[in-house]
C-alpha cells in the first residue's frame, strides 16, 4: 500500500482538514496524518517539520506528502531537506512565497479577533469559499494555534526551497482562491522541476467544495507519479 | 461490411448491439460518429427508451440531476427541472436516436432469442424473432446493453388469481383502469413505489402501502431550471459541462457513506431522519417508517412529498409484507385485511439473475447463465472468459448506488471501443476474471450493501456476494477500465473476411 502523509493548513488540524480525504484514502493508502494543533508547541519552522517527520517516520514505506494551504509550502521546504524520506508530493492550495493576498488575510483576521470576534466566521469564510462554494462552509478554525499559524505562514518562503526538490510532484492551484492567488501554486509548478500542474474550481477551501475530485487527482497521482510528463497542465476531468 | 452479400446469405454486421436504452444508444451513437463500422441497434420493444419507455407510471423521474443523467457527448439544454420526468427523458432518447442518425441502424420489435459463438468462424450468431417472422444476423463483436432493471419481479401471492379488479406492476402500468376515488393498494417500499404513491394518493380514494421494510428517504433538492438558465445552456453549452462536473464531483461524495465510514454514514443517516422528523408528527407512523437497517445498505431514494403523502387521512401504512389475497380482500402477514379495487406491485425486478443470460452461448456451448450459475462475474465488468468479443453494458458490479449510471455506461462504452479499435478478437483468461472478482469482493467486505443488515436486489442469494453495485467511488471505475486494458492479453485475429469500411 502506498503511504501518504497529510500535512494540514492553517487550521493546523487533519480532521478538519482532511474529514474526507483521510478517511477515503485510508480504503487504498496507509495513511499518517501530521497535526500542528498543539497548543504547548511554539509554532516555529523547526518544531512544524518535526511533527512532518514524526508522521513520516510513522510510515511503513517512504511516503509522498499531500500538503494543503500552509501545509504545502512546510512540505516544500521537508522535502527539500529530506530528499530521501519523500517519495512525491501533491500541494494543494500552496505558496512559493506569501503574496499581498495573504497577507491582507492575515491582516483581517487578526483585526477581527481583536475586534470583532463574532463576525470573523462570515468574513473569513468570503475569504476561504468562492462564490459558488457557499453551500459547503463550515465554521472555520480558531484559537492560539491558528494565530501562530498565520504568523508563521507569513514568514514561510520556499523560493530556495522549491528548486531542491527532486521527487515528482502534483500541484493542484484553485481558480477562485482569494487567500494565497493561483498564481502561487503556478509558481510552484514553475520552481519544483519535476512538476505538473492542475486547476480545479474552488476557492482556497477546495477541501470542503471539492473533497471528491481532489481525491480524484491525488489517487490519479499516488498510482503512477509520472503518467504526466513533468510540466504537464493537466486539464480538469470532464465527467 | 453491413448487409447480405448474396440470396439466401446471412445479414452480418462488425457489432450488434442488444438493447435500445441508455447503454445501447449511447453505444450506437459512439459508433455512428467514429464511423467506419457496421453495426445493428437491436431492440424488443415498439419503441427506444428501455427504462424510460417501461416505466410511466404517475411521477416517475430520474434519482440523479438530469444534466448528470445524460449522455457527456449529448448535452441537453432544456432540462426542465433538476430531475427530469420519464417522459422528458424518454423525448430525450428518441430526439438522441433520431438526430444521430441511428433510425437506419435500429430495429424495432427485434427479439434476440439467442446468440451464440460461432468458434469456426469467429463470429456470433444471432437468432432474432421479428414481426416478419425468424431471422437471422452475425457479428463479430457483440453489445449486450439490455439493463439491469428490465425485467419485472412480481411477487408469488397466493391467491392473486382470485382478484377482481386489476392488478399490474408498476413498470407496466395501466393506464386505462381509473384511479378517481379507487381504493388502491400499493406493494412495495423502493424507488418506483416512493416516487408513485403520492400521485396515486391524489387520486385514489384510501390507499394502503404494504411495506415488508421501510425506505431510507432523503430530501429531494429540486426546482424547475429558469429560462434564463435554459438560454444560458444553450448559449454556453460549457456552462453545462461545469454543472455536469459540480453535480458528478458532489455525487461522489455520496460514496463516502457506503464505504464503511461509520461518521459519514451516520452523518447521512441523521440528515434522513430529521427529513422524516419533521416531515411526519405522529411518533408511531415516524416509528414504523424508520428503517432497520443502515442507510444506503437497500437503495436510498429522494423524495420530498412521500413522507406528507404517508400522512394524509385516507393513506394508511402496513409495516408487514402482503400475504395472500381472497377477492378483494388483502391480508397482511401480520394478519390485518384491507379491500382493494386496484393492486400496484411496485416490487422491484431480476437483478441477480438476468433472463438474457440464458439466451448467451459462448465457446463450448456454454451458456451465461451457467457460466453465472452462482453470479455474475467478469473482468473490468464486461468481458466474460469464454464469451469472446462480447461486451456486457451495465451487468456485473456495473452499478451504482451512489451517483449516475449513465456516467458508468460511458465508461464501459469507451473501454468497449477501445478494445474494438484493437481489431481482433477480445478474450479475457479466467484467471484475470478470478483475480478481478477477488478484488471487488476485498473492496466489497466493508461496505454498507454487505455489513448493512439488510436484503437488496445488490447481493446475489446463491453466493451472498454483491455482484449488481460497483463498490467505488464512479471514478475509480472509470480508472480501473483504463487499467483493464494494459491488463488484457493480445486480441486474437478476426478471421479474414471482406473488411471493406461502410
Amino acid at each position: 500500500m502506498t503511504a501518504v502523509v497529510l500535512v494540514p493548513g492553517l487550521s493546523g488540524r487533519p480532521e478538519r482538514d482532511f474529514w474526507f480525504l483521510a478517511p477515503m484514502l485510508a480504503r487504498t493508502h496507509q495513511v499518517e496524518t501530521v497535526s500542528f494543533a498543539d497548543p504547548a508547541e511554539p509554532s516555529d519552522p523547526d518544531a512544524l517539520l518535526a511533527r512532518i517527520g514524526e508522521a513520516v517516520a510513522r510510515s511503513g514505506e517512504t511516503p509522498i506528502l499531500v500538503g494543503y494551504g500552509l501545509g504545502a509550502p512546510a512540505a516544500v521546504s521537508y522535502a527539500a531537506l529530506h530528499p530521501l524520506d519523500v517519495t512525491g508530493l501533491v500541494l494543494v492550495a500552496g505558496w512559493l512565497t506569501p503574496s499581498l493576498a495573504l497577507e491582507h488575510y492575515a491582516k483581517v483576521w487578526r483585526r477581527l479577533a481583536s475586534k470583532a470576534p463574532f463576525a470573523l466566521p462570515e468574513v473569513i469564510a468570503g475569504y476561504l469559499y468562492s462564490a459558488d462554494g457557499f453551500a459547503t462552509v463550515r465554521e472555520p478554525e480558531t484559537g492560539a494555534h491558528t494565530d501562530g499559524l498565520l504568523e508563521w505562514a507569513l514568514h514561510l518562503d520556499v523560493s530556495e526551497h522549491a528548486a531542491l526538490v527532486q521527487c515528482p510532484t502534483l500541484v493542484i492551484g484553485c481558480a477562485n482562491d482569494q487567500v494565497v492567488s493561483t498564481h502561487q501554486s503556478k509558481l510552484l509548478f514553475g520552481a519544483i522541476p519535476d512538476a505538473r500542474y492542475t486547476e480545479l474550481r474552488s476557492g482556497h477551501a477546495v477541501v470542503d467544495e471539492r473533497p471528491a475530485e481532489l481525491l480524484h487527482l491525488i489517487t490519479g497521482f499516488t498510482a503512477d507519479p509520472a503518467r504526466y510528463a513533468p510540466g504537464t497542465i493537466v486539464e480538469e476531468a470532464r465527467p | 461490411m453491413s448487409g447480405a452479400t448474396g440470396p439466401g446469405a446471412v445479414e452480418h454486421v462488425d457489432v450488434a448491439i442488444v438493447g435500445a436504452g441508455f447503454a445501447g444508444i449511447g453505444t450506437a451513437i459512439r459508433l455512428a460518429r467514429e464511423g467506419g463500422r457496421s453495426f445493428a441497434l437491436l431492440e424488443r420493444g415498439e419503441r427506444v427508451g428501455g427504462t424510460w419507455r417501461d416505466n410511466t407510471y404517475p411521477g416517475a423521474a430520474c434519482d440523479i440531476p438530469s444534466h448528470l443523467y445524460s449522455f457527456s457527448f449529448l448535452p441537453h439544454a432544456r432540462w426542465s427541472r433538476t430531475f427530469a420526468t420519464g417522459d422528458e427523458i424518454q423525448a430525450y432518447l428518441e430526439d438522441a436516436v433520431e438526430n444521430e442518425g441511428l433510425a437506419p441502424h435500429t430495429r424495432l420489435r427485434t427479439d434476440v432469442t439467442d446468440a451464440s459463438w460461432d468458434e469456426t468462424a469467429g463470429c456470433w450468431r444471432l437468432i432474432l424473432a421479428t414481426a416478419r417472422g425468424v431471422a437471422h444476423l452475425s457479428a463479430d463483436a457483440l453489445v449486450l446493453a439490455c439493463g439491469r432493471l428490465s425485467e419485472p419481479a412480481l411477487p408469488d401471492v397466493p391467491g392473486i388469481d382470485t382478484f377482481p379488479g386489476a392488478h399490474f406492476h408498476s413498470a407496466r402500468w395501466d393506464h386505462s383502469v381509473p384511479l378517481e376515488g379507487a381504493r388502491v393498494a400499493i406493494v412495495g417500499t423502493g424507488a418506483s413505489a416512493v416516487q408513485l404513491l403520492p400521485h396515486v394518493a391524489e387520486r385514489a380514494g384510501a390507499v394502503t402501502l404494504f411495506q415488508r421494510s421501510a425506505a431510507w428517504v432523503l430530501p429531494r433538492d429540486e426546482r424547475p431550471y429558469t429560462a434564463a438558465e435554459q438560454a444560458l445552456f444553450a448559449k454556453d453549452p460549457g456552462e453545462i459541462a461545469r454543472l455536469r462536473s459540480d453535480l458528478f464531483w458532489r455525487g461522489e461524495e455520496l460514496f463516502a457513506a457506503r464505504s464503511g465510514d461509520a461518521s459519514a454514514r451516520a452523518a447521512l443517516q441523521r440528515r434522513a431522519l430529521a427529513h422524516l422528523e419533521s416531515q411526519v408528527a405522529d411518533p408511531q407512523l415516524r416509528d414504523i417508517l424508520t428503517p432497520d437497517y443502515e442507510i444506503g445498505c437497500k437503495r436510498a431514494v429522494f423524495s420530498s412529498t412521500y413522507f406528507p403523502a404517508l400522512t394524509r387521512p385516507h393513506v394508511t401504512v402496513e409495516p408487514t409484507a402482503l400475504a395472500r389475497i381472497d377477492g378483494r380482500t388483502l391480508t397482511a402477514a401480520s394478519g390485518r385485511t384491507v379491500e382493494a379495487d386496484v393492486v400496484v406491485f411496485a416490487t422491484g425486478f431480476a437483478s441477480t439473475r438476468q433472463p438474457y443470460a440464458d439466451r448467451v452461448h459462448g465457446v463450448g456451448g456454454e451458456s451465461l447463465a451457467a457460466h453465472w450459475a452462482t453470479g455474475m462475474t467478469s473482468f473490468a465488468s464486461t468481458l466474460v472468459h469464454g464469451f469472446p468479443n462480447l461486451f456486457v453494458v451495465n451487468g456485473p458490479n456495473g452499478g451504482l448506488g451512489h451517483n449516475s449510471a449513465v456516467y458508468m455506461i460511458e465508461a464501459q462504452i469507451d473501454f468497449i471501443l477501445d478494445l474494438l479499435d484493437a481489431d481482433g478478437v477480445a478474450h479475457v483468461p479466467a484467471e484475470a476474471e478470478a483475480a478481478y472478482t477477488a478484488e471487488l469482493d476485498a473492496a466489497s467486505a466493508e461496505t454498507v450493501w454487505l455489513q448493512g443488515g439488510c436484503r437488496s436486489w445488490y447481493i446475489d442469494d446463491r453466493s451472498a456476494r454483491l455482484t449488481l453495485l460497483w463498490p467505488g467511488f464512479a471514478h475509480e471505475f472509470r480508472a480501473r477500465l483504463e487499467r483493464a486494458l494494459h491488463e488484457l492479453p493480445l486480441p486474437l485475429p478476426l478471421p479474414q473476411k471482406d473488411r471493406t469500411p461502410i
